[in-house]
């Protein structure tokens, strides 16, 4: 009887007591690319200079063909997809904020919105060269496009950034982009 | 009251009752696999000490597995059963024994994940196909990365997580089986940070086929006195990790599958496939590896039957990934399990056992067939 009450304990001892998980962990790794801009060091951004502006590239992002229009393109890849970025630079305001926040709003089938809604709704940034406004457009009842769009005025160009994604690619991408726009500079 | 316990877990009918249960476990296990998926229904029925069958508490497989073991185990006890007419009945208990302790290894400390390497690159990490964790990783040393890496059983709502060397704390707030984005329509409180100042997480249906799930997680970070305090969420596969910076240190956090880092490398020199002719489907593929142990390359060759077995491990030839300008990715299936050998060595022995009581038995058959 003895035997068999300490094979029961022992049985209720493995049963309780066995766990293959260490649940926390610390441990070393040699250095590994995340895809980000490091704040302490630049060296592994890849600055790109293009028709004499420049900016950080993040990892992974692909240049693309685009038409005319654009002075840059790139392909962004998300978990699901890969988004369209746009570097479009024109002369003097081009058309002001209004009209082009409302014409990108139109792409994603929103309704015009004013001025005064616009500036409510945006993000203000800072780039190497100036302030830059952001605008994240999302239309609900489509989740395959969303824009998130900056607009970066200088003395005499307007540059214009725009992505075009889904909303999930959206929100995975949303700062890298900012931390994007920041980098741009002359 | 102790000797009747004892008396019912060594009883013979416990043993059959629980054979009978184990067969009810396997058939709605399988069926139900159609609706909720393998991983999920292994998890519910096979993998679980208790399941809930509306509101009633249902013994699972680890229990009944669990009282089987106890039951055959006190069962060799029995005074009665130690004589030498009986050596061919004592020897097939040690196999069945054997049979479910080989059984417990592998549910306790088995393994089994994937291993994704790209033509040209090595690899010596496998990313557990189910078990989720949550990594911070400090990026701020120019010559190493310092991960602290919290398991999925931690995250249960309002545990706090913490590390010595880490200069904040981390609340789970809440965890996701599958999850997804959606936009806020309204503007989010303060307290958010990184993407959920722009998106809600939010649970959905967890997919019969696991490979679609991306869990979730919703944590708050608190003790670091900056701006960084506040709370995050993250989801599975997420491309670009959410990154915080706190006294100069920068982070990225990052929900991933569970990493087991392994002490050798694998690099995939070559991968080749074969496709049926006319048509897309592959009809055989296979790696053409460096097994890299110690610096030293060794060749090796991985095919769809042909598994390479090192360390514990078995690599099998999974799957492809080819991408539109032609790179090819090999996906091996990594499986460390340490009860491979049991069910072989507890077939031969219980094989034997029927065997010697064939043999211990047959005068006596013989004697009756006389008469």
């Amino acid at each position: 009887m003895i035997f068999q009450k300490n094979t029961l304990l022992l049985a209720i001892i493995l049963l309780v007591g066995c766990d293959n998980s260490r649940h926390i962990q610390y441990y070393k790794t040699p250095k590994k690319d995340f895809g980000i801009i490091q704040t302490q060091s630049n060296e592994d951004s890849k600055q790109q200079v293009i028709s004499n502006l420049s900016w950080d590239l993040p990892k992974g992002w692909i240049p693309s063909k685009g038409h005319s229009m654009r002075l840059a393109s790139f392909d962004v890849p998300f978990s699901t997809g890969v988004g369209d970025l746009s570097i479009v630079s024109l002369s003097g305001i081009s058309g002001g904020l209004l009209a082009n926040v409302n014409r990108w709003r139109g792409q994603i089938n929103l309704d015009p919105i004013s001025e005064n809604q616009i500036l409510e709704v945006s993000e203000v940034g800072e780039s190497k060269m100036g302030a830059f406004r952001i605008f994240k457009m999302v239309n609900n009842l489509n989740k395959e496009k969303a824009i998130i769009a900056a607009v970066l005025p200088t003395g005499n160009k307007t540059f214009f950034i725009k992505l075009t994604v889904s909303q999930q690619g959206l929100g995975e991408l949303e700062s890298v982009f900012e931390n994007f726009c920041s980098s741009i500079g002359s | 009251m102790g000797n009747k316990i004892i008396k019912l877990l060594s009883s013979p009918k416990l043993f059959v009752y629980s054979l009978v249960w184990l067969m009810i476990l396997v058939v709605v296990g399988t069926v139900s696999q159609k609706d909720i998926g393998l991983y999920a229904s292994q998890l519910k029925y096979f993998s679980s000490y208790f399941f809930s069958f509306g509101l009633v508490p249902l013994p699972g497989g680890r229990i009944v597995l669990a009282l089987m073991l106890v039951n055959l185990v006190s069962m060799m006890f029995k005074q009665n059963l130690w004589k030498m007419k009986k050596i061919g009945v004592i020897i097939v208990h040690l196999g069945g024994v054997m049979l479910l302790v080989g059984a417990g290894m592998t549910a306790i400390f088995s393994s089994e994940g994937s291993m994704v390497i790209e033509e040209g690159s090595k690899s010596n990490t496998v990313d557990d196909y189910n078990i989720t964790e949550l990594a911070i990783i400090d990026i701020s040393d120019v010559n190493y990365d310092q991960y602290f890496v919290f398991g999925q059983p931690l995250f249960k709502n309002g545990n706090n997580l913490m590390h010595e060397k880490l200069d904040f704390d981390i609340t789970i707030l809440d965890y996701m089986d599958n999850a997804t984005l959606e936009p806020l329509t309204n503007p989010s409180g303060i307290q958010f940070r990184g993407m959920l100042k722009n998106f809600i997480l939010k649970e959905i249906k967890r997919d019969k086929d696991d490979m679609k799930n991306r869990p979730g997680i919703i944590y708050q970070i608190s003790g670091s006195f900056t701006e960084s305090d506040g709370i995050y969420g993250l989801i599975f596969g997420q491309s670009v990790p959410a990154t915080i910076n706190i006294d100069g240190k920068q982070y990225v956090m990052n929900l991933q599958k569970k990493k087991t880092y392994l002490p050798f490398a694998i690099e995939l020199k070559d991968f080749k496939k074969v496709m049926h002719p006319g048509t897309e489907v592959a009809k055989s593929y296979s790696s053409n590896i460096n097994l890299i142990e110690n610096n030293v390359p060794r060749p090796v060759l991985i095919e769809m039957n042909k598994p390479l077995r090192h360390e514990g491990y078995t690599f099998y030839q999974a799957s492809f990934i080819e991408s539109p300008s032609g790179e090819e990715t090999t996906v091996l299936a990594a499986v460390k399990n340490y009860g491979r050998l049991f069910p072989y060595i507890s077939s031969i022995i219980m094989s034997i056992g029927l065997l010697l009581h064939m043999l211990v038995s047959m005068p006596n058959l013989f004697k009756k067939s006389i008469k």
